[in-house]
C-alpha cells in the first residue's frame, strides 16, 4: 500500500482517515481474506499475495 | 443587484444567474458528488467546494475562472494523534472525539489585508488556516487543545463542529468562531489565543444553572454586519440573539411569530437592524408552522418582526433550511435560500416577494452570492 501511495499521493486520503486507519466505508482483502486490523493495516501480505481495495456498498 | 449565486446541494453544485429579473440554473459541476459547502472570495473571486464523499472522506476542489473548471486542492487533514494525548470523552455522549475530518462545515477568506488566507472549520471541532490559497492546511492547535474543548457535544451530529467563522473587517486578526454545541470563541491575534465569555445566550436544554454556560450553547449560525461589524445576529438552538458589543454580550429575542426556532440568519449588509430568519416549530418539530413557509424579518433591532409569505407556499409545505442556506447580496436587496426538499428562492426586494427557481434540485446545503 506505502509503494502504491508513494506513486499515487492523493490516493491516501481516499482510502485511509487521517489517522492512517482505513476508512470506514473501504474495505481489504489479502488474497480473499478480510484484513482484521482496520486501524493499524497489520496484516501480512504474503509474497506476491492480491490485495484489494474495494468500497463499500454504502451509499446514498 | 447580483447577477450570480452558488448552490451546494446533497448530489452537486449548482450556478444560478439572473437575466432580466428571472433567474435559471445556468450551469451544474459535480453532479451526485455530496457538496457540503460552497465559498466564494470577494478578494479574486476564487471559489472553494466541500465535497463529503460517503467513501473516501472530505475533499475541497478550487475553481479560478469562477467555477468554469475546478482542481481538486489540500484538504484539512487532522494531524497524528500522539500516542501520550488524553482525549477526554465528551460529557454528554461519552464518545471520544476522532482526529478525523468528518464534515466540512465552514470556509471564509481571510480579512481584505490577508491574501490567499482561508479559515476552515469542521466536525469534530478544529479549525484549520491555509496560508496559501487551500493547497495546505493546518489545525490550529491552540483551540483544539484547549481545556475548554472536551465541554463541547454533538447537537444534530454526533460531534461538535465549527459552522461560523466570522472575521472582523476592521482587523484580519480578530475572529469570532460558532461552534454547535461549544458557544462564540474569539481570538484578537489569528488564533494564537482564543477566550469565550460571551454572556446571555441561553441553552434550554441544559439543566437549571447551567442554561447561560457560555461553553456549551448552540449557535446554529453566527452572522456580523459587514458595515457596523460590532453588530451581529446568532440563530440560536433555543431562539434569536442579538449582541451590538462585538459579541460581549448577547440579548435574547423572544417575542417572534410564527416561532423563533429555525438555523439560518442573514442581515443586511449596511443595517445592522435589518435581519431575516427561515423558522421551523421548534427543535422536536423541524418543519414550518402550520405548514406553510414564512420568512421572517425586523427593521428595527429585533423590536418586530414581519412574516413574508408572497411568492411562498402556503400550505402542505416541509422544507427546512439549513444554517448555511440563505444569503443576502452586497445591495442589501437580493435574497435567496433553499430548502431540504430542494426548492430555491430568491427575493429582488428585501423579502416582499419570491421568485420560485426550482423545486426540484437535490436537498440544499449551501446558498452563496457572488460577491466582490
Amino acid at each position: 500500500m506505502e509503494a502504491y501511495f508513494a506513486a499515487n499521493p492523493s490516493a491516501r486520503g481516499y482510502v485511509l482517515d487521517d489517522q492512517g486507519g482505513l476508512r470506514k466505508h473501504m474495505v481489504i482483502f489479502v488474497n480473499g481474506r478480510q484484513i482484521t486490523d482496520r486501524i493499524g493495516l497489520s496484516d501480512s501480505v504474503p509474497q506476491d499475495g492480491l490485495v484489494e481495495v474495494i468500497q463499500a456498498l454504502s451509499g446514498g | 443587484m447580483s447577477e450570480c449565486m452558488f448552490v451546494a446541494t446533497r448530489k452537486g453544485l449548482f450556478t444560478i444567474t439572473r437575466s432580466g429579473k428571472r433567474w435559471s440554473i445556468a450551469q451544474t459541476n459535480f453532479l451526485a458528488d455530496n457538496c457540503s459547502l460552497v465559498m466564494h472570495d470577494p478578494r479574486d473571486g476564487t471559489m472553494l467546494v466541500a465535497l463529503g464523499h460517503g467513501h473516501f472522506g472530505c475533499k475541497l476542489h478550487r475553481s479560478r475562472d469562477g467555477g468554469a473548471s475546478w482542481q481538486e486542492c489540500g484538504a484539512p487533514i487532522y494531524p497524528e494523534k500522539p500516542d501520550d494525548y488524553e482525549e477526554k470523552p465528551n460529557p454528554m455522549s461519552d464518545k471520544v472525539s476522532p482526529w478525523n475530518t468528518e464534515l466540512i462545515w465552514e470556509l471564509q477568506p481571510g480579512g481584505p489585508d490577508e491574501s490567499g488566507v482561508y479559515w476552515c472549520g469542521t466536525l469534530p471541532g478544529g479549525l484549520f488556516r491555509s496560508d496559501d490559497g487551500g493547497d495546505s492546511w493546518e489545525l490550529n492547535r491552540t483551540l483544539w487543545d484547549d481545556p475548554r474543548r472536551p465541554e463541547w457535544f454533538g447537537g444534530g451530529y454526533d460531534y461538535p463542529g465549527i459552522h461560523s467563522v466570522c472575521v472582523d473587517p476592521r482587523d484580519s486578526a480578530h475572529l469570532l468562531v460558532g461552534v454547535s454545541c461549544g458557544g462564540v470563541w474569539r481570538t484578537t491575534d489569528s488564533g494564537a489565543s482564543w477566550e469565550c465569555n460571551g454572556t446571555g445566550m441561553r441553552a434550554e436544554y441544559l439543566p437549571e444553572g447551567q442554561a447561560y454556560h457560555p461553553v456549551t450553547q448552540d449557535p446554529h449560525i453566527l452572522v456580523r454586519c459587514h458595515d457596523a461589524p460590532d453588530h451581529l445576529w446568532v440563530q440560536h438552538h433555543n431562539g434569536i440573539f442579538r449582541s451590538i458589543d462585538n459579541a460581549k454580550t448577547w440579548q435574547e429575542i423572544t417575542d417572534v411569530k410564527p416561532s423563533t426556532f429555525g438555523f439560518a440568519v442573514a442581515v443586511h449588509p449596511a443595517d445592522p437592524n435589518t435581519a431575516w430568519f427561515v423558522p421551523a416549530v421548534k427543535d422536536e418539530h423541524r418543519i414550518p408552522v402550520d405548514g406553510k413557509l414564512v420568512v421572517t424579518r425586523t427593521r428595527d433591532g429585533g423590536e418586530t418582526f414581519e412574516q413574508l409569505t408572497n411568492g411562498l407556499p402556503q400550505e402542505h409545505a416541509y422544507d427546512l433550511v439549513f444554517r448555511h442556506a440563505l444569503d443576502i447580496d452586497e445591495t442589501g436587496d437580493t435574497l435567496a435560500f433553499g430548502s431540504t426538499t430542494g426548492s430555491l428562492w430568491v427575493s429582488p426586494n428585501q423579502g416582499d416577494a419570491w421568485q420560485c427557481v426550482s423545486a426540484h434540485l437535490p436537498p440544499i446545503y449551501c446558498v452563496r452570492f457572488v460577491k466582490g
